[in-house]
This record gives structure tokens, sequence and C-alpha cells, in this order.
């Protein structure tokens, strides 16, 4: 099957996917920010202390 | 404020089902392109999510831009009121209503001109001083996010309606792609700036950014482009029923796209408010040095004595 008729068929669950994919990776980095930002903070309150 | 964001992801997510289901399942097949128009589903409200987001990133920056001066801030204050009463009014001019494309509606022209002094004043009012550069951040990030999506979804489409991944020389396609750089290098200026002038560097260059926006929104009006003409407004003949599921859809996308912008802005404070929490204890921690420095001084001068 070439990928035109693979697309023709099931291009709109990969759209779908790709857009959740970037979605989720975002969300993700978000995610991380957060942790490593509330360490920092956590961090900084024990060494002022 | 603790409670609602889990209640209204919740909601968002079954929204988003709902969406998704409709798009999916109950929008009826296109006659000529079959099933794979459905990205229309995703690809169209993510564009329109995006020039939202890059909407709200403008006036947010033209805000923190004016508010650095009082007489600046009044000013545009008072352009912006004659920008908002002016572009009420001109759409329905007859020799303005003969330059816009046939098909654009004076109403519509009119409603989105009226949007700018609505959406500075609203700003202005719940994001006042810093919080507008937080902001202008949280809704270029996003916004570069939904515009990725675009630029993702529209190829997937394209390979197998018009035979080729990208159309080179596009003015659609083109002017999204030259609006997606604009604003990921305002990110990289952003991340990697450490100047006193980043945030007002970063605010020009996402006024240019806007810019793009109409040329890319218009494009399609103005020029013969491969990318579809238009199919709401303008003539476009798009089915009740598919516009009904598009519009569910877009609604589903801005709920999403409310929750992370959000999620990002309460992210910046809180980098804000760490950087500055550090700014503190480090000159803190450098007093604490100086003092120390008198004190033992003041001894050697009094064992001197």
């Amino acid at each position: 099957m070439s990928t035109s008729t693979f697309l023709f068929h099931y291009g709109q669950y990969v759209a779908y996917a790709a857009a959740w994919l970037i979605h989720s990776a975002y969300i993700g980095s978000l995610f991380r920010r957060y942790h490593r930002l509330r360490d920092e903070a956590k961090e900084l309150h024990s060494g002022t202390k | 404020m603790k409670r609602a964001f889990p209640i209204l992801a919740v909601l968002t997510a079954l929204f988003l089902a709902y969406a998704l289901y409709q798009s999916l399942v109950v929008a009826p097949t296109d006659a000529l392109q079959g099933d794979v128009y459905r990205i229309i589903y995703y690809h169209v409200p993510s564009a329109w999510t995006a020039f939202l987001l890059f909407f709200v990133n403008f006036i947010a920056s033209v805000q923190y831009l004016a508010n650095a001066k009082p007489s600046t801030k009044q000013a545009a204050k008072w352009i912006v009121i004659i920008v908002g009463v002016v572009g009420a009014v001109a759409p329905f001019i007859p020799q303005v209503r003969d330059l816009l494309p046939a098909g654009l509606y004076p109403s519509s022209v009119a409603t989105t001109i009226l949007a700018v002094p609505v959406f500075y004043f609203l700003i202005g009012k719940f994001f006042p001083g810093q919080d507008l550069d937080v902001l202008a951040v949280t809704t270029a990030e996003v916004g570069v996010v939904f515009c990725t999506i675009v630029l993702v979804t529209g190829p997937i489409w394209a390979r197998p309606v018009w035979g080729i991944w990208w159309a080179p020389g596009d003015i659609r396609l083109t002017s999204t792609l030259v609006l997606w750089l604009i604003y990921v290098s305002y990110l990289v200026l952003r991340r990697f700036s450490d100047s006193a002038q980043t945030q007002k560097l970063a605010a020009v260059l996402a006024i240019f950014g806007a810019l793009d926006v109409p040329l890319v929104y218009f494009s399609i009006w103005f020029f013969r482009t491969q990318h579809p003409q238009p199919v709401i407004g303008g003539g476009g003949s798009i089915d009740p029923r598919m516009l009904h599921v598009l519009l569910i859809s877009w609604m589903a996308f801005l709920c999403f796209a409310f929750l992370v912008c959000w999620s990002r802005y309460r992210l910046e404070k809180l980098r804000r408010a760490v950087e500055e929490a550090y700014a503190l204890a480090s000159l803190q921690g450098a007093e604490d040095v100086a003092r120390g420095v008198t004190t033992s001084s003041v001894s050697l001068n009094g064992s001197a004595r």
C-alpha cells in the first residue's frame, strides 16, 4: 500500500494521533518544568532556613 | 480555584471525547475526499485557536510596551478606542464595503475589529503590570503548539488529496510557516537572552508576528492558492452538519487551550517567583558577607586602637 493510499484511508487517524502526540509532549514538558521548579523552590527554602 | 482546575479538566476531556466522536463518526463523509477530509476537524480548530492566542499575545505585548510611560499608556488607550469606533463603522460604508472580497461580510469585519478594544481593556483589567508579560509568553508558547499541529496535520491531508506533502510557493502555506518561525524565534529570544531589554524586544517581535496573522487568514480570499478556498463564509458551501461538528470541535479545542494556558501561566508565575527568591537569597548572602567584613574590620580597628 502506497503512502497516499494509506493516508487516504487512515489519514484522519494519523493526523489525530499526531495532534495528540504533540499536545502530550507539550503537557509532559510543562510537568517536567513544574517538578524542576518545585524542587528548586524546596532547595531554596531549606537553604535559607 | 484549586478545585476548579480538575473539574474543568474532566469536563474538557469529556467535551474533547464528544468532539472526537462527532468528527470521526457523526459527521458525514465527503463525496470527493472520503474520510480523510475529517482532518479538517483538528486542523482548522487548531489554526483558529492559534490565531486567537497570537491575537491575545499581540494585545498583551502592545499593552506591555504602552504601559512603560503614563503618556503612551493614555495615547494607546485612545488609539484603541478610535480603532474600535472606526472599525465598527467603516466596513458598512459602501466605498469600503466594495474593497472587501466577495462573501466577506461587513459585520464579520466590524466584529473582528471591535474585538481589539474589548480584548485590550479586558486584558488590561485582569493582567496588570508584569502579568501582561506573563500572559504574552503563555499565549505565544501555547499558540506555537497549536500552529505546529496545523503544520503537521496539513501535509497528512495534502499527500493523498494533492499528491504532494507541501506546495512550495503557496502563500497560505508559506505565510503559516513564517508565522510559526516568527513565534518560535520569539520563544528562543525569551529563553536564551539575559538582557534587561528582553521583554521589550520580545513584545516588539510579537507585534511583527501578529501582523502575519491577517496575511495568513486572508491569503485564501485575495490570492489563488493550492490551499482550499474558504468554505465557511465567502460563498463557501460547507454542509451545515459539517459546520456544526467543526464548531463543536473548535469549542472543545478552545476549552483545552484555556486549561493549557492556565497551567502555563501558573508555571511562569512560579518560575518568576523562584527566580526572585534566588535573587533575594543571593542579595541576603552578599549582605551577610559584607556585614561580616564590616564587623571584622571594626574589631580590627578596635584592637588596633
